[in-house]
């Protein structure tokens, strides 16, 4: 059998797709011949080819992948292709300046090319003589695989096609199969069980109604669903991803020098360990695979250095939900051990302790997804991440001291925050972290499908859920399937008001700007601390500390209440009382020094 | 906790600076350090050993210094690096070994004097003298560097444009030493990477311009 497995806009450019790279793997197993299609690569290359005419370029490519899926931008791009051109388009216009959005006439003239792009890409696809094609999605490639899958079925209608990826999940895949036809199967939840089992059936050892949680089509063509269930896959069973046909591609494509950072994409694990104890409220990552499973440390080092050495790449991106915190203790040692420049991405629990930070930091940990989410205890309480405002201040700090990058975004709208009591007293404390790393933005929550904020109304959401407005915007169904294929939900606003978040969203953009040249070093020196603060908007100074105060500080490098820091001092030997220490703190608050919140306290300053 | 445990002794930081060459701090409760060393290299190895008791020490010498000299003062946690005498065409070589190991340990470097014009534009990826405004507001963390992998070294460009090269990493360590920190002579391939723009030659001796990109910086400037 040859099956064609194709990723789709707008799959980034800078690395392959995790999914087709690991089907691959799969169905190569079993004896079939695999081509993987970068249909994104293809998109690229025609926006160049034809860039003269059109004064597009890749890089026009990079901005819809970089903004475009909260707005559902990358989907209506394709609705000229799937629909017709045009489609909806002074709704959408109107929608996207509504929304702000910033490249609205790229949009357009994107828009305009996708359908001769879609057509060529069916030859294309055609072209490898497949026996069967396999589409995957994730964010925004619903559409653009749905039209391409039309196109498809245009010129041989007999060719069956099979959708599967994040997008697919649950009741999203059986809305996507009822309501377009030329869809044939879609694979629900992770792909290495169903997809072997309907290896299975192509080959008359299985029928379509025994495939793992397949939606398929009868003799009538009528949509089946079997039960939906979540088949993960064990971590020592996780398949190696099979990359080299993305970078032989990209590598002899002309949009290469378009494309910086180019990387490996591995995962050592997937699944959540956080979530399988306290799901976030607001995370509908995992889907029905939220259990953690990690492949063996061993096999993770060989994997990354194998790909290093195969592709000649040092940046390595993990889609890993969250760090197997085993590693930190195995495969890290081993990874900083070889004297290798990478740069490694990966999701982390923000509770580090410091040597799990160093740990990081040797690897080549460089880059982090920390959920650090707010600074507010109570909001991060609402929001069940099992953190207080000062132990995520404590983790900023310590990445700043490690020399790692965290990415974060600043949440808010939970059912139950108000601004006098969750948001003032921190923005009021925002100018004296101007030297920790700031959030790259803040958002509004979304409600989406698996979420805790889906599933269980009573945390808040329990007015109407719509499909966020691009949804119905972008495909032409009716409501109640738009609700089924939506991953993505809005309500009617909760917690603080526009207004208030306005107020929120200056003291971020204030914290970014001021970022770059600021300074709060710490250090220890004979018996004393000496703080040297060169923030801006604080007058640069030396605070000496001595005594208790110099201790008292240097045990605030983790986050402590009055009662903890007290008893933490007096185990210590020191004769302390608990009014020193609200003497001591409300010093070192008036300078800035220390940032509070829900009654805990931490240190600002980095130690040099 | 312990009231104690956090602080280090800076009696024997003092008394190795002292050995070593004229320290001066403006009085014993402040805590900058200028060292002015006439042994840098023995000075700065021995207080990799000890680091610096959280004094903020700056160590003071005429002329420029070795990487693995450099690689002690960062280790040992030392704040600047200051070149007192100017640079020139005879210290020009050995200005770059310093320079790039600086720039790779994030060991701040204060120098100034007159590099030679026809080497100049060759080191514009490198800390900027303190007496050149132009070059100090064009410098950026990262404008050409290597980064070590497995049989290569991956080279990043940014000086015009954002160019990537792989080059064999043997090839280069046969001519500039493991660390890419030797001058070489001129041979067949070092042309090739004198006209890739990766080497310069001067005076007869040939050096590996891009310094070894080991950390990547959170905050200071540096071009992505």
């Amino acid at each position: 059998m040859r099956v064609t497995l194709a990723s789709l806009p707008w799959q980034t450019l800078h690395w392959p797709s995790s999914a087709v790279s690991v089907l691959d793997t799969v169905l190569s197993g079993i004896g079939w011949r695999v081509t993987q299609f970068y249909g994104n690569l293809l998109f690229a290359e025609q926006l160049l080819d034809s860039s003269a005419a059109t004064g597009l370029t890749p890089d026009d490519y990079h901005a819809i992948c970089d903004s475009g899926y909260p707005h559902g931008v990358g989907e209506w791009i394709f609705t000229s292709a799937l629909y017709h051109p045009y489609w909806r388009v002074d709704e959408f216009k109107a929608f996207l300046a509504d929304r702000g959005y910033e490249h609205i006439d790229i949009a357009l003239r994107l828009h305009e090319q996708a359908p001769a792009f879609v057509e060529e890409c069916a030859q294309r696809i055609l072209d490898t003589q497949p026996h069967l094609v396999g589409l995957t999605s994730t964010f925004e490639q619903n559409v653009p695989s749905l039209a391409v899958a039309a196109a498809l079925k245009r010129r041989k209608p007999d060719l069956p096609i099979v959708m599967g990826g994040a997008n697919c999940d649950g009741p999203m895949g059986a809305a996507i199969h009822r309501n377009f036809p030329q869809i044939d199967m879609v694979v629900r939840g992770e792909g290495e069980r169903p997809v072997r089992e309907l290896a299975e059936a192509f080959s008359g050892q299985r029928v379509m109604s025994d495939v793992t949680s397949l939606c398929w089509r009868d003799e009538t063509g009528a949509s089946r669903a079997n039960p939906y269930v979540a088949a993960v896959t064990p971590g020592p069973q996780i398949p190696v991803a099979t990359m080299r046909p993305f970078f032989d591609a990209v590598n002899d494509s002309p949009i290469r020098p378009w494309i910086n950072g180019l990387s490996l994409r591995l995962e050592t694990s997937r699944g959540c360990w956080w979530g399988e104890k306290r799901h976030c409220t607001f995370c509908g990552l995992n889907g029905g695979g939220m259990a953690f499973r990690s492949k063996p440390p061993d096999r993770a080092f060989d994997e990354i250095t194998q790909a290093v050495k195969d592709f000649g790449l040092l940046d390595v991106m993990l889609s890993d939900n969250i760090l197997d915190p085993t590693y930190v203790d195995t495969l890290l040692p081993r990874l900083a051990a070889l004297d290798w420049d990478l740069r490694i991405f990966y999701e982390v629990k923000s509770n580090l302790k410091p040597t799990d930070m160093a740990a990081l930091s040797k690897a080549g940990v460089t880059m982090v997804q920390p959920g650090i989410e707010s600074l507010s205890s109570r909001v991060l309480s609402l929001m069940d991440k099992g953190a207080t405002g000062p132990a995520q201040v404590r983790s900023l700090r310590l990445f700043r001291e490690h020399g790692i990058e965290p990415r974060w975004n600043y949440l808010y709208g939970f059912p139950g925050e108000d601004w006098t009591g969750d948001y003032a007293p921190i923005v009021a404390q925002m100018p004296a972290l101007v030297h920790l790393p700031p959030p790259n933005g803040m958002s509004r929550i979304y409600v989406d499908r698996f979420a805790p904020l889906f599933d269980n109304r009573s945390l808040g959401f329990d007015g109407p859920l719509q499909p966020t407005r691009w949804y119905p915007l972008i495909y032409d169904l009716p409501k109640d399937e738009l609700t089924e294929i939506a991953y993505s939900f809005e309500h009617e606003a909760r917690g603080i008001g526009d207004d208030d978040a306005a107020l929120l969203g200056a003291a971020i953009e204030k914290w970014r700007r001021e970022h770059e040249t600021s300074r709060l070093t710490m250090t220890a020196v004979d018996s004393l601390v000496v703080i040297s603060d060169a923030r801006q908007g604080f007058a640069a100074r030396d605070h000496t500390l001595e005594g208790d105060r110099a201790a008292l500080y240097l045990a605030l490098s983790r986050h402590m209440s009055v009662p903890g820091l007290l008893a933490t001092a007096r185990s210590a030997g020191l004769d302390v009382t608990e009014a020193d220490i609200h003497t001591y703190l409300s010093e070192w608050f008036d300078d800035a020094l220390v940032f509070q919140d829900g009654g805990f306290w931490v240190a600002l300053a980095v130690p040099e | 906790m312990s009231a104690t445990a956090p602080f280090t002794d800076t009696s024997t930081v003092i008394a190795l600076a002292t050995e070593h060459g004229q320290c001066d701090r403006p009085s014993p409760f402040t805590f900058t350090v200028t060292v002015q060393c006439r042994l840098v290299d023995l000075f700065a190895l021995r207080l990799s050993h000890i680091g610096c008791a959280g004094l903020r020490v700056t160590v003071r010498t005429p002329r420029p210094v070795t990487a693995t000299t450099v690689y002690h003062l960062a280790h040992a946690r030392v704040v600047r690096l200051e070149i007192t005498d100017p640079v020139d065409a005879f210290t020009t070589v050995a200005w770059f070994e310093t320079a790039k190991a600086a720039a790779t340990l994030g060991l701040p470097l204060i120098w100034s004097g007159s590099l030679p014009v026809n080497v100049r534009r060759h080191a514009r990826h490198l800390p900027p003298p303190s007496d050149d405004d132009r070059w100090q507001s064009g410098w950026r963390y990262g404008l050409l560097g290597w980064r070590r992998g497995p049989g290569f070294a991956e080279v990043l460009d940014r000086r015009r444009g954002n160019r990537r090269t792989v080059v064999d990493l043997a090839a280069l360590t046969g001519i500039f030493g493991e660390g890419l920190d030797c001058p070489s002579v001129f041979s067949g391939t070092v042309k090739e990477l004198v006209d890739a723009g990766f080497a310069m030659s001067y005076q007869g001796e040939v050096v590996w311009l891009p310094y070894r990109l080991r950390a990547w910086p959170a905050t200071a400037s540096w071009v992505t």
